[in-house]
């Protein structure tokens, strides 16, 4: 009954900051990589979890709030480039998860556009979990690269939310039923910013490493009410 | 009031006013009265941000999503909101200036020539700037900032954020500090997309009606103390 644990309601689309690795590391003595590597064991579990209700999308977005004054950016892809070495491309085909990056694909090197090439293209036919890493994201980068895109090309004269959307980094996704952050900071951090501006946001003061699958079970549920009780 | 180091206390706050009509249901009054104790609230809010010398305050007061209600309704509440912004005089005297942020052609012209003599009269009032968000949608107001920039495309080289900023409708604010959201709804409703990337965020179960004082005196706190945490 457990592994085939039937939950209701199941969400399209969730988005996860995975905010505290870092803190975590602190807390409990232990060197800041072990930080990491203890998130990306709990990535892979919240993956897998994902995986079996049938959520279609995931989509995560490595946020560390202990680098407010250096550049953010910079140490959100260092991260996430730590969880995306630490999976092997093998694991993502045996588990049939299609990787895709979204965000900035300018002024990246050569080397790492070709990483992230190698890792779409050779799950592009995995039809399960369809599994997001935001990277060199941001979201007002993301509406003014749209924004870029759309005036240099003459032909468009008028621009709808559906075309606009077209644009978006994020484009292939559908918005986020959910928007779950770490780490007890009570902030979007730009994460989807176009795309999760309806989601239902949920803020949990546990570190990343300390999240659970049961963690995100009750969330899904607690969705499922705050729907019931909208519908009212 | 004392209690609050200056340095940390947010310089822009957004409201969305929740509950309302569940107030008026549940103590069994008509929903027109929900609307009034929640303006009254609402002034009693713009005389706090005066006090604590909070230099910009945003609500959320109708949303293009509004516009979606059963007329009846959507007509009382845009009646007691026009007979409010009708008195001009309690914004001047309380040296409020008042702007209107959304989609404003979608009023009749009488009611646009309400909302511009507000904005006219107040224009010179330096205690606080009111934006209220009328037939406001944050997905709307980039599409539409999207299509005034392509009228202008040959003056456009390069589109930077601070381009966006320029055809928004929130053009005159800075980003949001802090957004307090009521009736126990944990979602930003594409409220001020753009500005609100950063936000913190605080939820209250209470319905707008119920918003007290000290209600706003913890949200205040809640994003000092994190403003205090991170400022080292």
């Amino acid at each position: 009954m457990e592994n085939n644990q039937v939950v209701t309601g199941v969400p399209e689309h969730i988005g996860i900051i995975m905010d505290g690795n870092r803190r975590w590391a602190r807390q409990n003595c232990l060197p800041v990589n072990q930080g990491h590597s203890e998130g990306v064991k709990v990535l892979k579990k919240i993956i897998r979890k994902c995986s079996t209700i049938g959520i279609k999308y995931l989509t995560v977005f490595t946020l560390s709030t202990d680098n407010r004054n250096r550049d953010k950016k910079e140490m959100q892809n260092l991260m996430t480039l730590i969880n995306l070495n630490l999976m092997a491309i093998a694991e993502f085909k045996k588990e049939n998860i299609q990787v895709k990056i979204v965000g900035d694909r300018e002024n990246l090197s050569d080397s790492l556009l070709h990483t992230i090439d190698k890792v779409e293209k050779e799950t592009a036919d995995c039809t399960g979990l369809i599994l997001s890493f935001a990277f060199n994201y941001g979201g007002q980068d993301e509406i003014t690269s749209a924004f870029n895109s759309i005036l240099s090309d003459n032909s468009i004269d008028e621009v709808s939310v559906e075309l606009f959307e077209k644009h978006l980094f994020s484009g292939y996704l559908p918005e986020p039923e959910l928007v779950i952050r770490t780490g007890g900071e009570k902030r979007t951090s730009g994460f989807l910013l176009w795309k999760a501006a309806y989601s239902e946001l949920f803020f949990c003061n546990k570190f990343w490493p300390d999240f659970s699958e049961n963690d995100l079970i009750e969330m899904i549920d607690e969705y499922n009410h705050r729907e019931r009780n909208r519908g009212q | 009031m004392e209690n609050f180091d200056r340095r940390n206390i947010p310089k822009h706050i957004g409201i969305i006013m929740d509950g309302n009509r569940k107030w008026a249901k549940e103590n069994n009054k008509n929903i027109s009265e929900g609307y009034l104790q929640g303006q009254q609230v609402f002034d009693e809010v713009c005389l706090y941000c005066l006090e604590m010398r909070i230099p910009y305050l945003t609500t959320f007061a109708f949303s293009l999503e509004n516009l979606k209600r059963s007329n009846d309704e959507i007509r009382a509440l845009l009646d007691l909101l026009f007979e409010r912004l009708r008195d001009k005089q309690w914004f001047i005297e309380n040296n409020i200036r008042v702007y209107f942020a959304g989609v404003i052609s979608l009023f009749t012209k009488d009611e646009q020539r309400i909302l511009q003599d507000l904005s006219t009269s107040t224009s010179k009032c330096d205690g606080l700037s009111v934006t209220i968000a009328l037939n406001y949608d944050g997905h709307e107001e980039i599409v539409n900032a999207l299509n005034q920039a392509i009228k202008q495309r040959g003056l456009i080289k390069v589109v930077t954020k601070d381009t966006i900023e320029r055809y928004l409708y929130t053009s005159h604010l800075p980003p949001l500090d802090l957004i307090i959201r009521t009736a126990n709804i944990q979602r930003l409703t594409r409220f001020l997309l753009w500005k609100s990337s950063y936000a913190e965020c605080v939820f209250f179960e209470k319905y707008w009606p119920d918003f007290k004082k000290e209600d706003f005196l913890k949200a205040i706190n809640d994003y000092e103390k994190r403003e205090r945490r991170y400022g080292k």
